[in-house]
This record gives structure tokens, sequence and C-alpha cells, in this order.
């Protein structure tokens, strides 16, 4: 599902965020990312999502080689990938239900099958009460939930999430992850970035370690 | 909590370059709900829009305008020029069935529509009761004044004058022929100018246009750049971001050309008096013609058709400098 072949990234500032990082994660499998604040966490979730290009090595995600991948055929590469932000990136003018909506909207779904999902993705989160509120009402917990609901939404093949349970007490965390496990085990292959500790200890998953952009560990 | 389902991996729109046929009609459904919203964003903001939709408005109409009065005149040239007739003088000892003769042949030419003759004691008779010289004229030893030929051509152009002016140059009888066309040549030149000159405004309008709504439509993506990054990140494609900036500039250029449409109506209702008043004053019963259902449907078309494409040629552009 996805294959990191030799990644390298350096920002045109000459940052170097990756360095020569080779994993590979299968069909089904949840994978934790770890590591310390500019250990390059983020950089490897943009590469997989098109938002960055690779200096160096080869990404290859559902078959596709990244760098090869025509800029017209990146949205509908972004469309496989169900993505949780850490800072949300939500959109505030518009209701909860229609934030959730916006990758079916994007997808082109018919307005009825728009609606069941949406329905089906916040009753996942437990926030199906919320559907018509504006996100700004919302706490930063719940907010999160709707960043998680969105990116189910769509059944993607591959979700990749920054932080998901950054602002969740422990109990919605346990809830969070085990809605992860859920799609992990029909088949949805899950990266999950955190530094969160406890949420490593009691989930236990394959865990990629990064430090200074480099893979240190892989178990 | 709701069962998980398997994830998509079949070919759907999510993962295709195009919409199944089972999409179509949601296509459809997506459109209408993007053309309502548009429209719907527009009339939360009436006083920018407004202001657009007006400035479209007089920029159109001004043209307009001028194409409108040109056609107008143009179209009452015709009943001018049929009134331009062609006069020839004989000599003055032509006598009546000779000058009749030539009347005759003239009249068989397929450039002329019709002849009269006008014999010298005819001419000194009308002259008499016209002038009011009647006392001084009987006083004179014979007629000063020449029989003449009044000929109306069958077409109103010049061509056909000038062969009716060669004809008549065939005839030793004849010995002056009087054209009243020049005046005319001279005024559908001056028309022809002016409607150039409306083609041409038109022209610097539109390319105007397309700038003013242009530039009104990226200020509205750059306002939603935040809005166009996160759409990004989740696949959105460059058409499917623009879509609603599209319609907005389909809705502006409909607007104002409609807007142009009832000022049009207005300034020449306003105008009509005084030009019957002009024209009356000229034995002509000329009045201003405004434009047809069609003609006012074109020009609203025109108009979308301008926004929609000022449109697209500014916002795909804006949005691709946009990084998700």
């Amino acid at each position: 599902m996805i294959k990191f072949d030799n990644v390298s990234m350096r920002y045109p500032q000459g940052l170097d965020a990756l360095t020569n990082v080779s994993f590979e994660i299968n069909k089904g499998e949840m994978v934790f990312l770890t590591g310390h604040s500019g250990a390059g966490k983020s950089t490897l979730l943009r590469l997989i999502l098109a938002l960055e290009q690779c200096s160096g090595g080869e990404v290859i995600v559902n078959g596709a080689n990244l760098g090869r991948l025509p800029r017209s055929r990146i949205p509908f590469h972004r469309r496989q990938i169900g993505a949780v932000f850490q800072d949300h990136q939500l959109l505030f003018d518009r209701s909860v239900g229609a934030n959730v909506a916006l990758p079916l909207e994007i997808a082109e779904f018919p307005p009825t099958e728009v609606q069941r999902r949406v329905r089906a993705a916040l009753d996942k989160v437990g926030l199906l009460n919320k559907e018509r509120m504006l996100p700004a009402r919302l706490s930063g917990g719940e907010q999160q939930r709707v960043g998680i609901a969105r990116a189910v939404v769509n059944r993607p093949r591959i979700i990749l999430a920054d932080e998901p349970t950054g602002n969740l007490d422990p109990e919605l965390s346990a809830e969070v992850m085990s809605v992860f496990e859920q799609f992990s085990h029909v088949g949805v292959s899950l990266l999950i970035a955190s530094h969160d500790k406890s949420l490593l200890e009691n989930f236990q998953h394959r865990t990629l370690a990064l430090d200074h952009g480099r893979l240190i560990s892989d178990g | 909590m709701a069962k998980i389902k398997q994830p998509n991996t079949k070919r759907t729109p999510a993962t295709r370059g195009g919409a199944p046929s089972q999409f179509s009609h949601s296509r459809i459904v997506v459109h209408r709900k993007v053309a309502s919203e548009s429209l719907r964003q527009l009339l939360r903001a009436p006083g920018t829009s407004g202001l657009v939709v007006v400035v479209i408005a007089v920029a159109m109409m001004l043209p307009a305008l001028l194409l409108l009065l040109t056609s107008n005149l143009q179209a009452n040239m015709g009943s001018v020029e049929k009134a331009a007739q062609i006069t020839a003088y004989f000599y003055l000892a032509v006598p009546d069935d000779k000058a009749l003769e030539v009347s005759e042949r003239l009249q068989s030419m397929a450039e002329v529509a019709d002849v009269d003759y006008v014999s010298a004691s005819d001419a000194l008779t009308e002259f008499s009761q016209a002038s009011g010289l009647g006392a001084t004229l009987q006083s004179l030893a014979q007629n000063p004044l020449p029989s003449a030929l009044i000929i109306t051509p069958a077409r109103s152009s010049p061509d056909t004058a000038n062969t009716i002016e060669q004809s008549l140059a065939t005839f030793e009888e004849v010995e002056f022929v009087q054209l009243d066309y020049l005046w005319l040549q001279r005024l559908e030149a001056l028309l022809s100018l002016v409607n150039q000159l409306g083609g041409l405004l038109l022209v610097l309008v539109a390319i105007g246009l397309i700038v003013i709504i242009g530039n009104a439509i990226r200020v509205g993506v750059e306002s939603k750049r935040e809005e166009i990054r996160i759409i990004k990140q989740f696949g959105g494609a460059d058409s499917f971001i623009a879509r609603p900036f599209l319609y907005t500039g389909l809705y502006l250029g409909a607007a104002g050309g409609l807007l142009a449409c009832i000022l049009l109506l207005l300034v020449l209702s306003s105008l009509g008096p005084a030009v019957a008043e002009v024209a009356s004053l000229y034995d002509s019963d000329f009045q201003l013609i405004g434009l047809s259902v069609l003609e006012n449907l074109l020009l609203i078309t025109a108009a979308a058709g301008l926004g929609w494409v000022s449109a697209f040629t500014s916002v795909l552009r804006k949005i691709a400098t946009i990084s998700a």
C-alpha cells in the first residue's frame, strides 16, 4: 500500500527533513509513527499525500510512484487517502456536516449518499447531534473528531493521522483508536503520527521511530 | 456506533479520472447545488456584486446604444433614399413628343422605377404659383424653363444612379442631369464609420469587462485561499474549486446584461419624444425602435458568456498558484 524507498526530503532553505527513509506498510496494517517535534513525521505524511515531492528516492502509494504522477492525477490520488491533521483544517464557515461531506462532494457522490455517509461517520465519532453546528462552537476535542469523521467518510484505502488524539481525553482517545482499529480490520492501512507514549503503549502496533529525519527503528 | 465498511476498492469518482455513468445524474445535481450556492453568495453581498453589475451594464449599454441608433438611422435610410430622385433637363428647343419618347425609353430600363414628365408649360405654371411672380413671368416673350424628367431609381444605390446617368448622357435631347445622391453617400459613409466605431467600442468594452469581472472574481478567490488549500488537500481538482467562481462570473455577466437592456429601454423611451419632434420638423415619421426580444436575449447571453470567460481565464490561473 505504502512504500518508501530510500526517501530523502530537503526543503529549499537547505533543511534536511528526511534522510534515506525506507519502509513498507501493507494492506490493513496499522502503524504508529513517532519521534520528537521536528523529527520529520509531518513531512513524511505530506509526502504520502503528495503535498510535497521528495528530493531523493521513491514514494509508492497504491502502486503509483508519486514522483512520476502527473499533476492532473494528484487530486485523484489524494481522494484515496483519509487525512486527519493536527490543526484540524476545518472550514469554519460551514457546518460540521458540510465539513464531513467535503471529500464526498469533491468525489461527486449523489446528495442522498452524501447525507447517509456523513451521518454514519458522525455517529462513529459520537457527534451525530452536532451535524448542523458550526465548528467554532465545538471544543478542540470535538473539532478533532470532526476531522476524523471527515477522514473516514469516503471509506479510503489509507488513513493518515497527525496527532489524532492530541486534543482528546484518554477515554475519547481510546474510542477513536478503536475506530481506527476497526478500519484496519476491514483492510484499510493506517499510519498514525503521535508522540503520545501512553497511546503507543496501550495499543500495541508496529511503530516507526524518526529522529532528525532518519528512521531509527521499525518494529 | 455504526458498523465499519470496506474501503472503496472499486473504481469510483474518488479513484479515477472521470465519473462513472451512475454518477452522471449526481453531477447535474452537484452543479445545480453549486449554482444555487453561488447565487446565494452573490445575494449575501449585494453591495459589491451590485456595483460590478452596474459597471457591466453601463459598459455594455454604451456601444449597444450607439449600434442601435445607427441601425435605426440605416433602417430609415431606405425611405430617404427612395425619395432621392434624378432630374434630367432637356434643351429648350426639344419638343414635348421627343421628350416623351426619351421618357418611355427610360421607363423600359430595369434600373428605373418611375419617370415623371414635367413639360415646360407645367413647370412655368408651377413656378408661377410657387414664386408669386406670375404676372412678371407672363410678360416674358417665351417660356425660359425647360421640360424635365423626374426619375425614381428602382434601387437606392449609387451604382443604379450612375447607370441611369450614363444612359441619360446618350440622349442628345438632354442638356443637364442633376443627381441628389451625393449627400446620401456622405451620410451612408458617416453611418458606416459610426457603426465601425460602435463595433470597435464593443470589442474594447468586452476586453474591459473581462478585466473587471476577472478582477472581482480574483478577489473572491483570494478571500477563500485557506478554504481552497483545504479542498486541495482532500483531492479537490482545480476545476471543482473553480466551479462556483465560474457560476459567479456567469451570474454577474447575465445580471449586467439584463440591467443594460433595462437601461437601453429607459434611454430610448426618454429620447423618443425629442427624436420624434426633430423628425416631424423634416416631415418624417422616424421613430427610435428598441431591441427585439431576441436581441435582448442575445445581449444578456453575450454578457453572461463574457462573465464566464473572464472568470475562466482569471480563476484557473489563480487557483493553480495556491498550493495545498
